[in-house]
C-alpha cells in the first residue's frame, strides 16, 4: 500500500514534469479587451471591421486606452490580424459589451454571433447594443468622465435598464432569439453626443429575424418595455387632465408591478390579440397647486391610460406595419394556443394585419407627501 | 456466507451505498441531458427524463432481489450459478466491458470538457493520464476508500447545486408549451438518450456485495434514483424554460450555458466555478466504474488480492486507448447513443433475467456448492 | 495482599550467592548477595566511573548495630528526603526494641517502624535495582539480607507547571503538562477523580528506559482499541525514547502520510476530555507532549476553548477554522491558477488593477508564489528557533521590510503579499501544532499543480488528498470520521458544537462501551415559563 502511494505520487509528479503549461499566460502580457465593435467594412460587403478597446496596462501611459481595429472575412480573422499590431496576447474574455454598427445590423447580425457563442471564454454578461453610425466611431470617442468607454457604456446600459429605457440583451439571449423563428430580437440603441464626448442610450433597435429595421425611441421604448413584460419600474410623463387646448400641464408617474397579459382569440379565420397592461403608479410630480381630490386621481388615471394606449398603439403599428417585427412573441402565443392553425399559416405574412386590442389598468396608489 | 474473494472488513453502510450510487450517476449526464433529450422530444424533454427514471426504478428491485439471494456476493460470483458457466461468464464479461466503456467514455467527455472550458491548448492525453493515475490510486484503496471519498465529494459538490437555482427565475412558461403536442412516440424515444444520464446504478452488481443489510438495498437505491429523477427533470425544465429548445440544437453543454445566463453579484464566471466542482463528480463516475471493472476482472480470473490490485494498471491502458478512439466530440455523442442502447441490455434487462431465472430455479447462496 | 515476610538469611543458603572473595563478584550477577560488602562491590563495579552515584554506609541502631548502605544518584533524589526520612530515623531514632536481638530482626519491622519514606518496594533483581537507582530511587542494603529496599526519594529539579506554550486558551485552565510523567498523571487524576481512570506503566527504550504510561477510562474505552495500543507499544524495540514523537512514529498507521494520526497536546484538560470520550492517552516521561489515539481529522481542528465558550461561538469558531484551513492550503494555488490560466474569472475592475500591479514583475505567478511562500517558511523556521525577543525582531524585519522592499523592487506584486500573509496566518489557525506542518506543506504541491494545469490541477490534487485522507485510518478509526463514514449523531461535535447538555451521548467514534454521558435534565429544558 505504502509503496503504491509513493509510486503514484512519483508518477504524478513525473507526468506533471513531463507535460507542461501549454495554456499559461501571464496577466501582464494580455491585451484584455473590454469592448468589441463590429461594422461592415466599407466598399467590401463581405468583410467585417472589428474594433477592440482595452485599457493600457502601463500606468502613466500617454493613452489610457489601446484601440485596435482590423478587417477580415470573419471576426476571428480580424482579431488574428490585429495581433500583428499588438505586443500583447489579444483576449476577448473580458469583453463587457458588443457594439454593432448600424450598417452591419441592417445586413443581419446572426453571422457575427457564432463566434461569441462558440467561444467558451466569452463572459456571460456581455451585452449587445446597436450604435448609430459606426461602432468603430463610438468606441473611438474620448469620454470626459471615464477613460474606459466600454465600461462606461456597460454601466450606461445597466442604469437605463433600471428605468426600463433600454433592454439588456446578452449574446446568448440574442443568439437564441435570432435562430428562433417565432420571435424577433430587440437591442438597445446607443448614440454618440453631438460634442463627441459622451453617449446617449436612445432607446430600442428593432429587428426582424436578424436584420435591423428601425427604432423605438423615448416613450416608445418605455411602453414597449412595458408591453414586453420586461419593465420593472418606469417613469412616464404625460399630459395631465388639467391640460387645456393651449396650455399643456404635465405630470410624471412612476409605474411598477407591470404585467402584460397577452391573449389570442381565433374566430373562424379571424385572429385577434388582446393585451392588457396592468400596473401600480406613484405620482411623483404634478404641477397643480390645489390639493388633489379623490375624483382628480381618477381623472389622472384616465389621462394616463389614454396616453399610454395611444403610445402603445403607436408602437404596435410601427412593429406590425413598418418593421414587420414580432419581438413581443405574439407568434409564439398563437403557436401555443392554436398550434394547428399556426402550422398552416405563414405567420410573418399574417402578422402585420392582425388586430391587436390594447387596454390598460393602471391604478395610482401613492401620491407622495403632498396632496 | 462470506465471500472468500472479498475482504471481510470491507463493508459499507447503506448511506455509503447511497453516496456511491449518487456519485456514480451524477456526472457527464447532467451537462448534456437537455440537449440530447430535447433533440428527440422537443419541449417535452422533461417528460422523457421523468419516464426514463421511472422505468429504472422497478428494475432496481431485481438488483436487490439478487443481492438478497446472494448476500456478500457480486455478479461475478452468482451469475454462473444462476444461468450456468457459459451464459454466466458472458454476463460477467458484458458487464465488465460495459463498465470499461462507461469509464473510458466518461473519461473522454471529461477531458473534452476540461479542454474546452479550461485548458484549450493542453493536449488531451495529459489530462487522460493524470485522471487515470488518480483513478488507479482510488481503486487500490478498495471499496472503503471509494465509499468515503464518495461521501466527501457528495458533501463538497451538493452545495453548488444551488447555482442552478438563480437562473431558473427567468423561466418562460411559453418555452415549455405545448405539452405533449409532439406525440407520445417521440417522448418515449427521448427517454433512451435520457437513460444515459442515469447509468451508474449498475454498480449495484458490485457494491451491493458489501452491504450487510441487504433488505434495504432497494429502498436506498430507489431513493437515490428518485432524487436524481426529480433533479434531472427540474434541470431539464429549467434549461428549456430559460433557453428554449431552438438554441439547444446549437450549443454543447447547455447546463453550463444555463448557469452562465444568470449574472451573479460578486462572482464572475460562475459557470467555470460550477464546472470546477462538477469535475469532482465526473471523476467519481469514472473511478467507480473503473473499480467495478477491476474487481470484476480480478474475481473473474480468481486473482489473489495482491495481484488483483495490479489489474488496474493494465486496465488503465485499455481505458486510455478506448478513450482516445473517438476522433472528435461529435463522434463521442454517437458513442453515447450506443452506450445508451448497450446499457438497456446490460444494466436493465440482465439483472431482470438473472433475478427471474434465480427465482424460478430457486437458487440462492446455499445451493452454491463450489463457491 | 498478604505481607511477604522475608526472614533474615543465615549464612548458608542454597539460593543466595555466596562468593568467597570479592574477585569473584561479577557485574553480571542477577540476584543479590547475602553480605553487604559483596553487594556494595557488585554495584560499585556496575557503576564504575559514575561519579554521580553515591554510596553511603551507615549503621542502624547504637548497640549491636546493623550494617547498612544506601545507593542513589546525586541530583535525581531529594537530598532532604534521603537525609531526614531514611538515614536520620535509622541512625538516631531507632525504634527497634534493643532487647530484641538484632540478629533475628525482620526486614518488615525496619520497613514498618523505622523508615518514613512513603513508597517502599523490595527487590532482588540486580537489573531492576539499577533501573530504580537510575530513575531516582534510593536503594538500601542491609547486611545479611539478600534483598534491597527501593525507597522512593525521587526529586529532581524540574520545570514547574506552567502555561502551555503551544495551545493557548483565553478562557480555561492555564496548566500544561511538564516533563515529569508523575506530575502529568497527577494533573489527570485531579481532573478525573474516578478509580476507573487507569494509568498503566511501561518502560520503553532499551537504554533510556523511559517511563511511558497509557491512561484510559476502564469502563468507557473500547477493549480492542486498548489492546491494539498496548500491542503496538510492546512492539517498539529501540534504544531511546526521548519524546512522544518517537513513540508516535513507531506506532502510527501510515508513516508517509503528511497528516498526524495521533493528537499531540500539552493540555491536561484536553487529554481528560478525550479519555472520557473513550480514547487512550500515552504520556511519556521527559516531554510535556502527550499523545491521544485514535485521532480524526476533525479533532485536529478542535480546541478545548470551543467547549468553554458558548455553543454558538464554539460553532462559529470551528467554521472559521475550516475557512482558515481552506485558505491556507488553497489560496496561493487558486491565485496562481486564476492569474495564469483563468483570468476571466477575476472581476473586470480587479483584473486591471492586478495586471497593472504585475507590470514589470519579471517572474510568472508560480515563481512569485513559490518565492514568497518559501521566504515565509524560512522566516517561520528561523523565528521558531530563535529566542523570543530576537524572534520577534526578525519577524518584523522579515515580514515588513522584505515584503515592502520586494514590492518596491518589483520582485513580486502587492497582491501576492496579501495572499502570502493570509496563508501564513491561516496555517496557524489550527489549534494543533503538528497539523500546521501538514497544512503548510500541502500547499506547495497544490501550487505546482495549479501552475501546470490551472484549476484542473487543483481539482486533481485535491482529489488525491481526499482519496488519501479517505484511505487513512488511525488505530482502525477512519480518519475522516464522522463525516466519511457518516455518523450523523457525531456531527453534533464536529463541524458544529452543540450545547453541552445536548450532547447526551458520547461520540460513536471511537466505539465505546458506555454511551450515555449525562442525563437530559437541564435548566434550559426544565425552566418553567413564569406567569406575569
Amino acid at each position: 500500500m505504502k509503496r503504491c502511494v509513493i509510486g503514484v505520487a512519483v508518477m504524478l509528479a513525473l507526468s506533471l514534469m513531463l507535460t507542461g503549461c501549454w495554456d499559461a499566460k501571464q496577466l501582464q502580457d494580455m491585451y484584455m479587451s473590454y469592448g468589441i465593435g463590429i461594422d461592415t467594412a466599407e466598399n467590401q460587403p463581405n468583410m467585417v471591421t472589428v474594433t477592440l478597446t482595452a485599457p493600457t496596462l502601463t500606468e502613466g501611459a500617454k493613452e489610457q486606452l489601446q484601440i485596435l481595429s482590423s478587417q477580415g472575412h470573419s471576426i476571428d480573422e480580424a482579431i488574428n490580424d490585429m495581433q500583428a499590431k499588438s505586443h500583447q496576447i489579444i483576449s476577448v474574455a473580458h469583453d463587457r459589451v458588443l457594439v454593432i454598427g448600424e450598417q452591419a445590423a441592417k445586413n443581419g447580425i446572426s453571422e457575427y454571433l457564432d463566434t461569441f457563442v462558440r467561444n467558451p471564454s466569452i463572459r456571460n454578461d456581455m451585452y449587445v447594443t446597436v450604435a448609430k453610425g459606426k461602432a468603430e466611431e463610438l468606441l473611438n470617442i474620448q469620454l470626459k468622465q471615464d477613460p474606459f468607454i466600454a465600461l462606461y457604456l456597460t454601466q450606461l446600459l445597466e442604469k437605463n435598464r433600471r428605468l426600463s429605457k433600454v433592454p439588456l440583451v446578452t449574446v446568448v439571449d440574442l443568439f437564441g432569439k435570432t435562430i428562433d423563428k417565432d420571435s424577433d430580437p430587440v437591442l438597445p440603441y446607443v448614440e454618440v453626443t453631438k460634442s463627441k464626448d459622451g453617449l446617449i442610450a436612445r432607446g430600442i433597435a428593432v429587428f426582424a429575424d436578424d436584420k435591423y429595421k428601425g427604432n423605438l425611441l423615448n416613450d416608445g421604448a418605455v411602453v414597449f418595455m412595458m408591453m414586453s413584460n420586461k419593465a420593472k419600474s418606469v417613469n412616464l410623463t404625460y399630459k395631465s387632465f388639467k391640460s387645456t387646448e393651449n396650455d399643456d400641464v404635465y405630470s410624471t408617474v412612476n409605474i411598477h408591478g407591470i404585467s402584460n397579459d397577452i391573449k389570442c382569440r381565433l374566430n373562424g379565420d379571424k385572429l385577434s390579440i388582446d393585451m392588457k397592461v396592468k400596473g401600480d403608479a406613484d405620482l411623483i410630480e404634478h404641477k397643480v397647486t390645489r390639493p388633489l381630490s379623490e375624483s382628480d386621481i381618477g381623472r389622472e388615471e384616465q389621462a394616463l391610460e389614454r396616453e399610454l394606449i395611444s403610445d402603445m398603439n403607436d408602437v404596435m403599428r410601427k412593429l406590425q406595419k413598418e418593421y414587420g417585427s414580432d419581438p413581443l412573441g405574439l407568434g409564439q402565443c398563437v403557436k401555443i394556443e392554436y398550434p394547428d392553425y399556426y402550422n398552416n399559416i405563414d405567420w410573418k405574412s399574417i402578422y402585420p394585419d392582425v388586430d391587436v386590442n390594447i387596454s390598460t389598468d393602471i391604478n395610482i396608489n401613492r401620491i407622495g407627501t403632498s396632496s | 456466507m462470506v465471500n472468500p474473494n472479498l475482504n471481510k472488513d470491507d463493508s459499507i453502510s447503506l448511506w455509503q451505498l447511497f453516496a456511491i450510487l449518487e456519485n456514480s450517476i451524477l456526472g457527464t449526464g447532467l451537462l448534456n441531458i437537455a440537449k440530447t433529450v430535447s433533440k428527440v422530444s422537443g419541449q417535452n424533454a422533461w417528460i422523457s427524463t421523468l419516464l426514463a427514471g421511472l422505468i429504472i426504478i422497478p428494475f432496481l428491485w431485481c438488483y436487490s432481489s439478487l443481492s438478497r439471494r446472494f448476500p456478500g456476493h457480486t455478479l461475478v460470483d452468482y451469475s454462473t450459478k444462476i444461468v450456468g458457466k457459459l451464459l454466466g461468464n458472458m454476463a460477467n464479461i458484458s458487464y465488465i466491458s460495459f463498465e470499461i466503456l462507461i469509464a473510458a467514455l466518461v473519461l473522454r467527455i471529461m477531458a473534452d470538457f476540461i479542454s474546452t472550458w479550461f485548458l484549450p491548448n493542453t493536449p488531451i492525453e495529459s489530462l487522460l493520464i493524470i485522471t487515470l493515475f488518480l483513478v488507479i490510486y482510488m481503486s487500490q484503496g478498495g471499496i472503503r476508500t471509494i465509499a468515503r471519498t464518495s461521501e466527501i465529494i457528495l458533501f463538497l459538490v451538493a452545495p453548488f447545486i444551488i447555482l442552478l437555482i438563480p437562473p431558473a427565475t427567468r423561466i418562460e412558461i411559453n418555452n415549455l408549451k405545448p405539452v405533449l403536442q409532439s406525440g407520445y412516440v417521440s417522448i418515449i424515444k427521448g427517454s433512451i438518450p435520457a437513460l444515459y444520464a442515469f447509468y451508474g446504478f449498475e454498480v449495484l452488481f458490485i457494491a451491493s456485495a458489501f452491504i450487510s443489510d441487504t433488505k434495504k438495498i432497494f429502498r436506498t437505491s430507489a431513493t437515490c434514483i428518485s432524487i436524481n429523477v426529480v433533479f434531472y427533470t427540474l434541470v431539464v425544465i429549467a434549461i428549456i424554460g430559460v433557453m428554449g429548445t431552438e438554441i439547444l440544437k446549437y450549443i454543447n453543454y447547455p447546463t453550463i450555458y444555463y448557469i452562465k445566463s444568470e449574472r451573479f453579484p460578486f462572482f464572475e464566471r460562475v459557470d467555470l466555478f460550477f464546472a470546477f466542482f462538477w469535475t469532482f463528480n465526473i471523476f467519481m463516475t469514472i473511478g467507480i466504474a473503473f473499480y467495478s471493472a477491476v474487481l470484476g476482472i480480478s474475481q473473474l480470473l480468481s486473482l489473489k488480492p495482491k495481484y488483483g490490485r495490479n489489474v488496474g494498471w493494465i486496465l488503465a491502458i485499455a481505458v486510455y486507448f478506448i478513450a482516445k478512439t473517438p476522433k472528435n466530440s461529435i463522434e463521442v455523442t454517437t458513442y453515447i447513443q450506443y452506450i445508451s442502447y448497450i446499457g438497456i441490455a446490460v444494466a436493465i434487462l440482465m439483472p431482470a433475467i438473472l433475478a427471474i431465472v434465480a427465482t424460478i430455479r430457486h437458487i440462492d447462496v446455499k445451493d452454491g456448492g463450489n463457491v | 495482599m498478604p505481607i511477604k515476610v522475608i526472614k533474615r538469611k543465615k549464612n548458608k543458603s542454597d539460593k543466595v550467592n555466596t562468593p568467597t572473595s570479592s574477585a569473584m563478584i561479577a557485574p553480571t550477577a542477577t540476584s543479590l548477595y547475602n553480605k553487604l560488602e559483596d553487594n556494595i562491590s557488585l554495584f560499585s563495579a556496575l557503576f564504575s566511573d559514575c561519579s554521580d552515584v553515591i554510596f553511603r554506609r551507615f549503621q542502624i541502631g547504637k548497640d549491636n548495630p546493623l550494617l547498612a548502605a544506601i545507593i542513589y544518584v546525586d541530583g535525581l533524589v531529594n537530598r532532604q528526603s534521603v537525609d531526614l526520612e531514611i538515614m536520620e530515623p535509622l541512625m538516631y531514632f531507632t525504634r527497634i526494641d534493643q532487647k530484641d536481638t538484632m540478629s533475628n530482626i525482620d526486614i518488615e519491622i525496619i520497613k514498618q517502624l523505622n523508615i518514613t519514606v512513603g513508597e517502599i518496594k523490595e527487590d532482588q533483581n540486580v537489573m531492576s535495582i539499577v533501573n530504580a537507582i537510575l530513575s531516582g530511587d534510593t536503594a538500601m542494603f542491609i547486611d545479611n539480607f539478600p534483598i534491597a529496599l527501593i525507597l522512593n526519594s525521587r526529586g529532581w529539579e524540574n520545570r514547574g507547571i506552567q502555561e502551555p506554550t503551544t495551545e493557548n486558551v483565553i478562557r480555561g485552565p492555564k496548566e500544561g503538562f511538564t516533563e515529569t510523567v508523575r506530575f502529568n498523571t497527577a494533573l489527570l487524576r485531579r481532573r478525573i477523580k474516578d478509580p476507573k481512570l487507569k494509568i498503566k506503566g511501561f518502560k520503553l527504550g532499551k537504554r533510556t528506559k523511559t517511563d511511558v504510561v497509557i491512561a484510559y477510562m476502564d469502563d468507557i474505552v473500547n477493549k480492542t482499541l486498548l489492546q491494539e495500543v498496548e500491542k503496538r507499544l510492546n512492539t517498539i524495540d529501540t534504544d531511546a525514547i526521548f519524546e512522544s514523537g518517537y513513540i508516535e512514529q513507531f506506532i502510527e498507521d501510515s508513516p508517509f502520510s503528511p497528516f498526524p494520526q495521533m493528537q499531540t497536546t500539552e493540555r491536561p484538560d484536553k487529554v481528560a476530555g478525550n479519555l472520557l470520550e473513550g480514547r487512550v492517552a500515552i504520556l511519556v516521561d521527559g516531554t510535556p507532549m502527550a499523545l491521544i489515539a485514535p485521532a480524526t481529522f476533525a479533532q485536529l481542528y478542535q480546541s478545548p476553548e470551543d467547549y468553554y465558550e458558548r455553543a454558538i461561538f464554539g460553532t462559529a469558531v470551528r467554521l472559521i477554522r475550516l475557512l482558515g484551513l481552506f485558505l491556507a492550503t488553497s489560496l496561493p494555488s487558486f491565485y496562481v491558477a486564476v492569474l495564469t490560466y483563468h483570468h476571466e474569472m477575476i472581476p473586470t475592475q480587479l483584473v486591471l488593477a492586478l495586471a497593472r500591479s504585475r507590470m514589470g514583475v519579471p517572474f510568472p505567478a508560480i515563481l512569485e508564489a513559490l518565492l514568497m511562500e518559501g521566504v515565509i517558511e524560512i522566516l517561520r523556521e528561523a523565528t521558531t528557533r530563535l529566542p523570543g525577543t530576537i524572534g520577534q525582531t526578525i519577524g518584523i524585519i522579515g515580514t515588513l521590510v522584505i515584503g515592502q522592499a520586494a514590492v518596491a523592487a518589483k520582485l513580486v506584486s502587492p497582491a501576492m503579499i496579501i495572499i502570502v500573509a493570509i496563508t501564513a496566518i491561516g496555517a496557524y489557525i489550527t489549534p494543533n501544532y503538528s497539523t500546521t506542518y501538514s497544512i503548510r506543506f500541502i500547499r506547495f504541491p497544490l501550487m505546482l499543480a495549479a501552475a501546470f494545469f490551472g484549476v484542473f490541477g487543483i481539482a486533481a490534487m485535491w482529489l488525491f488528498i481526499i482519496i488519501h485522507l479517505a484511505g487513512l485510518e488511525s488505530f482502525g478509526i477512519p480518519y475522516l470520521a464522522p463525516v466519511a463514514p457518516l455518523k450523523l449523531s457525531d456531527i453534533k461535535d464536529t463541524i458544529v458544537r452543540l450545547p453541552l447538555w445536548a450532547m447526551k451521548k458520547r461520540p460513536m467514534i471511537p466505539e465505546n462501551r458506555n454511551l450515555i454521558r449525562q442525563g437530559s435534565s437541564t435548566v434550559a429544558s426544565s425552566r418553567r415559563r413564569t406567569k406575569w
